[in-house]
């Protein structure tokens, strides 16, 4: 369960290089994770249930936690390689959705014009494609959501162990 | 797990049944769409309320002529302390799912009405943001004024005015650096402010008294901002007592102040251009909003109660008039786009349960989306 430890830490140190400098769409989902522990994240190694394990080198994960100084709570779930494959939110303010979708953002915006011009107003976003799954919802003073992309879950790693 | 998951659904007009509205959806929201009108023109209103305690509410095609299913209402606000300073402002969304009085900059002219600025102990601009998922965001200064709700009046209310010129350049932290898009005209709005009675008395509440700070980041409590100097060029996170926060004027009410009650006539397909009804301020306090049955809902610390739809279960369900349908997600009926549309309209009934066990249950009636939208 420990096995990736070391070599999930140091993968993370390279992806703070690329998400230092405010260039979203180099870390996020789909990249590397925002945040590092020094900046007040939460490192949790994962794994996935023994019993669908086949391959422990492909079926770790890290549940990378951030408490925003909103009290908003995010979850970056990365692979072994510092890939961003899931990411999950929830408390009373929004996180920073363009940072935390990273390239997928444009996903969320996308859907969001759908919703309007099916006259859908107030309403949770949602989107359930190849390319990504993703579900907004909760109004003033509570939100939630989740997002992943289904390509990047790991082998082994079923997503709905992962998400809330 | 959670609730609305993958969404779609519902019944337009439909929807507006009773006052047991059951909506899993986000507050607020804008941008534009376009919308057939139904010809020939109907109206429909609820029984006439005698009393004074009674806030007129309607829902039509909004102030661009192009919504469906928002409800609107009339607000007069008036310099503090004045009865003569004031403005009365059409199209305000009327919203159970957001918290305060939010009205936008470009709709009220007298500047004197909003002169009464909340400001910081350091004697700079209070701001706020109000975010929604639908990537949009309010950002403005907060100011206090009297509010006039129909027949009930609350004074000294701070308000949010919403793209106040003055402050737009520095809404960074709001918009995400602008990633999001603002809410600053009646063209993305779809109203002229939003009047949010939730259940909660200020936007923020104790959170925001006194910042915590999790992680050193110093991103702030998310609600409240102020001018990093006198110049106010750039903004800063800060906190801000219960008092100065942008609050839900219903409570500060010299009377009828406990809650009220949305009071919609029911609509048949196809639906209708206009539709009148009402909120009734205070339960239990006049003779037109006495209790008369049915159960008592307590909802959990976040305002949230459970849905059960069949063998689904939405443990965030809220009932929120800035929504405009009841989303929630089912496998059962067929769907055109993110809509429901069943051959025949189609009546389910949910059982809403709140923390205290007490549960009622709510059948509302499905229509075909596309057929109301396009009579």
């Amino acid at each position: 369960m420990t096995v990736t430890r070391n070599l999930t830490f140091r993968a993370i140190g390279v992806g703070y290089l690329l998400a230092c400098c405010g260039a979203s769409a180099l870390a996020g989902l789909g990249s590397s994770p925002l945040t590092q522990p020094n900046q007040g994240a939460v490192q949790t190694p994962k794994s996935a249930k023994a019993a669908i394990l086949t391959a422990a080198a492909t079926a770790t994960f890290t549940d990378s936690t951030i408490t925003l100084d909103s009290g908003t709570v995010t979850h970056e779930f990365v692979d072994a390689q510092n890939v961003v494959f899931a990411i999950s939110w929830q408390g009373p303010v929004l996180p920073d959705f363009s940072a935390l979708f990273g390239n997928y953002f444009s996903a969320y915006r996308v859907e969001v014009e759908r919703n309007r011009a099916a006259h859908r107003r107030g309403a949770p976003i949602a989107l359930k494609s190849d390319a990504l799954v993703m579900s907004s919802q909760g109004r003033m003073g509570h939100f939630s959501g989740y997002a992943f992309v289904p390509s990047l879950v790991p082998a082994g790693v079923n997503i709905h162990d992962v998400l809330p | 797990m959670m609730s609305c998951r993958n969404v779609d659904l519902h019944s337009a007009l439909a929807f507006f049944l009773t006052a047991g509205l059951v909506a899993c959806g986000g507050g607020g929201g804008g941008g534009t769409s376009s919308t057939a009108t139904t010809s020939p023109s109907i109206t429909v209103s609820s029984s006439p309320i005698s009393g004074t305690n009674i806030l007129s509410v309607l829902v039509d095609s909004g102030p661009n002529g192009t919504d469906v299913n928002r409800l609107y209402t009339t607000v007069k606000v008036c310099q503090l302390g004045s009865s003569t300073v004031c403005q009365t402002i059409d199209h305000v969304l009327v919203d159970t799912g957001s918290t305060g009085l939010r009205l936008l900059a470009s709709e009220l002219t007298n500047p004197a009405i909003t002169q009464n600025r909340i400001t910081t102990s350091t004697s700079l601009p209070l701001l706020n943001c109000a975010q929604f998922i639908d990537l949009t965001y309010a950002w403005g200064p907060v100011t206090t004024v009297d509010v006039t709700l129909g027949g009930e009046t609350a004074t000294g209310v701070p308000i949010q005015l919403i793209g106040d010129p003055a402050f737009a350049a520095m809404a960074s932290q709001c918009s995400a650096n602008g990633a999001y898009t603002a809410l600053n005209s009646i063209s993305v709005l779809g109203a002229k402010g939003i009047l949010g009675i939730s259940l909660f008395k200020q936007d923020c509440g104790t959170a925001c008294v006194t910042q915590v700070a999790y992680n050193h980041q110093n991103s702030g409590n998310g609600f409240y901002y102020t001018c990093t100097n006198a110049s106010c060029t750039a903004s800063v996170g800060t906190t801000a007592s219960l008092t100065q926060q942008v609050s839900n004027p219903v409570p500060l009410f010299a009377i009828n102040n406990n809650g009220f009650i949305v009071d919609l006539p029911e609509v048949n397909p196809p639906g209708a251009n206009l539709m009148n009804g009402a909120v009734i301020f205070g339960i239990g306090t006049q003779a037109n909003n006495q209790f008369s049955s049915g159960s008592v809902l307590t909802t959990n610390s976040v305002g949230y109660v459970t849905t059960q739809l069949a063998a689904a279960t939405f443990v965030k369900s809220f009932i929120d008039t800035g929504s405009n349908g009841i989303y929630f997600n089912t496998t059962t009926l067929p769907t055109c786009g993110h809509f429901y549309c069943p051959v025949t309209a189609t009546t389910l009934t949910t059982t809403m349960t709140g923390a205290n066990s007490g549960s009622a249950s709510v059948p509302f009636t499905v229509s075909n989306a596309q057929e109301l939208f396009s009579a």
